[in-house]
């Protein structure tokens, strides 16, 4: 059984808390049990934030969500103009390294221990991109096609992180 | 505050010349009920010369902390100790922080407050992760590290017997111990790493992590004296699999500083996925070879191929194989990694220097993530009759790489093939990989590969596999019209 949704939000930040409350709600209706639903509702969250940061101006955000018993898989795609190329170029060195390492959270320590260091923009911190592979434990991708940047988080799904087996299609 | 010291205001007229380019903070040193208005310059990178405002003199000791007022924040050192210090002008006395090693550079020039020390604050979190250790894991990590510190112990001992012996004996002797004492290390390696598999069985994606992490700090000085481990583990080029460990994987050599490091480097190029590294690089030229025989083009018309995510570009020196093969290939080389073309630039140089003539080759500097539009590269490049990529899908999640393929298979030729390499699940070194290289992959079993291209239209995929079975290959080809 999988269960999926998409839908399009306006790049406004007000837009936030009225979308994280739909995609609880959404979330809590899947497979997923309640620390799952926290989770990924953090990870949803931090994708769409993204996806407003670096979206142009008003073109609307696409978020879908998969969630099955094996795995979840999150996506924002936005719209982007040629002046994000630098941070796209960021963001891609940024998951490289946070891809190359088998614990997230020595990624995150690290993160935290370079932004101590050498205050980043929030651009460059990509603070919440390694939260999103520590915490949620899912790893993080993009592509950019034409015009359209794609950023998704795929993550497996321990048995705990799902409800159990004989409370399926709830 | 911060100010550039234009004028002399509040210092002697003989400072000025000293001070005019430096950088002054406005701060107060504190002792007690005490507070202190004093000017802070420029000594060192990690002390500063410091002055009261009022012109009256310090008195050298310790002081509870400097407090220096930031663009929006005020900071303090804590612990702090004014030296006397004859090299300073007039009244100045050094000032070392004691409690965090402050970075007076940043803090004066960019008034950025930087603690050498910041790390010590994750001390607590990382000490943590003894805790929640399965207990067979922790006991097998022991006893790998007590071994480890045996035979490193043997090797270097050996190592400063022969030391002073002349550089030829001293090689002979070294890789006699290797030939000899060596397997004996190698069968312990082996033993130690083919027990991960049941002790991991059953821990979460977290717990392996975790684990790996501990292992990794536990035999982490054994792990630098072999550059492959070092270099997998530190990541100098910021990501993981860069041409320099495939170089490493292809020279299949014993390296190292000591003979110890030698047996350390030899093991994991001598494992199961640098062989499949080894093979796949024999392996894509065979294929373009047998692609340009089935194609039959005219004699004017080279193969034109793309490698993405090149790396060094071995496998050109198995595709141009004579003079005739510099006629008959177009080679298209991309990479991320400038050092990575340059490394290819080498091999390129060499083909040329050997068959005393030019190589017809383009090198593109990009990642797939922020790869052109289709239509674009069709019009910057062309399209191609052999796309080959063998160390980039590892790392790309299905949706990435789904549209990394679809892209690509744009650029294909109809009649012409693609050749995709990813690590299969099954790997027998994954968890060495993943536990001791800290080298994550994303591994695919066949159907989820097939998957990948399950969106393109009017192409035959199938899956081939090199001899250890580690590199799987998925294989496309483009209908003809």
């Amino acid at each position: 059984m999988s269960d999926s949704i998409t839908f399009t939000i306006e790049p406004d930040w007000r837009e936030i808390d009225r979308i994280n409350n739909q995609a609880r709600e959404f979330l809590a209706q899947t497979l997923l049990a309640s620390s799952g639903v926290d989770t990924y509702t953090m990870v949803l969250s931090e994708l769409m934030e993204n996806g407003i940061k670096y979206g142009r101006g008003n073109k609307p955000i696409e978020v879908s969500v998969k969630v099955t018993r094996r795995s979840i898989r999150i996506q924002v795609d936005n719209y982007v103009d040629a002046a994000q190329l630098p941070s796209l170029k960021n963001l891609d060195r940024t998951l490289q390294w946070i891809r190359g390492i088998q614990d997230p959270y020595q990624a995150f320590l690290e993160r935290v221990r370079q932004i101590a260091r050498e205050p980043l923009s929030d651009g460059k911190s990509c603070l919440g991109l390694v939260r999103i592979a520590y915490e949620g434990r899912a790893d993080l991708d993009f592509i950019l096609e034409d015009d359209r940047l794609s950023v998704s988080a795929v993550a497996s799904l321990s048995p705990s992180m799902c409800v159990p087996e004989t409370s399926e299609g709830v | 505050m911060v100010m550039a010291m234009k004028t002399a205001g509040e210092f002697r007229s003989d400072d000025v010349t000293a001070v005019e380019e430096t950088a002054a903070l406005q701060g107060q040193l504190r002792a007690g009920a005490q507070a202190i208005p004093v000017w802070v310059r420029h000594a060192s990178k990690y002390s500063a010369a410091v002055t009261a405002i009022d012109d009256s003199a310090l008195t050298p000791g310790d002081y509870d902390a400097l407090t220096l007022a930031l663009p929006g924040d005020e900071v303090s050192t804590g612990h702090c100790r004014l030296l006397i210090d004859p090299s300073l002008d007039g009244t100045a006395l050094r000032l070392v922080a004691l409690e965090g090693i402050v970075d007076f550079e940043k803090l004066l020039f960019s008034q950025r407050f930087d603690c050498l020390d910041q790390a010590a604050r994750n001390v607590p979190l990382v000490l943590g992760y003894r805790r929640n250790l399965d207990a067979a894991f922790r006991d097998h990590v022991a006893d790998l590290s007590y071994d480890l510190s045996v035979y490193r112990n043997l090797f270097d001992r050996l190592d400063e017997e022969y030391r002073h012996e002349p550089p030829a004996v001293a090689e002979a002797l070294q890789q006699g111990i290797i030939e000899h004492l060596g397997p004996q290390m190698t069968a312990s390696l082996d033993a130690y790493i083919c027990q991960l598999p049941e002790l991991t069985a059953d821990f979460s994606g977290e717990q392996h992590g975790h684990h790996g992490y501990y292992l990794r700090k536990q035999i982490w000085g054994a792990l630098l004296t072999s550059p492959f481990l070092a270099r997998t583990n530190l990541k100098p080029r910021g990501y993981i699999g860069d041409s320099e460990m495939m170089q490493m994987c292809y020279r299949h050599q014993h390296e190292g500083g000591s003979t110890f490091g030698k047996l350390m480097h030899f093991h994991p190029v001598d494992a199961a996925a640098a062989q499949a590294v080894r093979n796949r690089r024999q392996l894509v030229p065979r294929l373009a070879r047998q692609l340009a025989d089935r194609l039959a083009l005219p004699a004017t018309e080279r193969l034109k191929t793309l490698s993405v995510a090149c790396g060094p570009a071995m496998e050109l020196n198995d595709l141009f194989l004579s003079a005739e093969d510099c006629q008959r290939f177009h080679c298209s080389l991309l990479d991320q990694d400038q050092q990575a073309l340059t490394e290819a630039t080498v091999q390129i140089q060499s083909l040329e220097a050997r068959f005393g003539q030019p190589l017809s080759v383009d090198l593109i500097q990009e990642s797939v993530r922020t790869l052109l539009a289709t239509r674009v590269l069709r019009a910057r490049w062309g399209d191609f009759h052999f796309i080959y990529s063998m160390g980039l899908f590892d790392y790309l999640t299905p949706p990435v790489a789904e549209a990394v393929l679809r892209k690509l298979y744009a650029l294909l030729l109809p009649g012409g093939e693609m050749v995709i390499g990813n690590f299969h699940v099954d790997n027998p070194t994954r968890l060495y990989m993943d536990y001791w290289m800290d080298w994550p992959l994303y591994y695919r079993t066949e159907q989820e590969f097939l998957d990948l291209a399950s969106s393109l239209e009017g192409l035959k995929a199938w899956i081939d596999y090199d001899e250890t079975g580690v590199q799987m290959l998925l294989r496309i080809r483009k209908a003809d019209p």
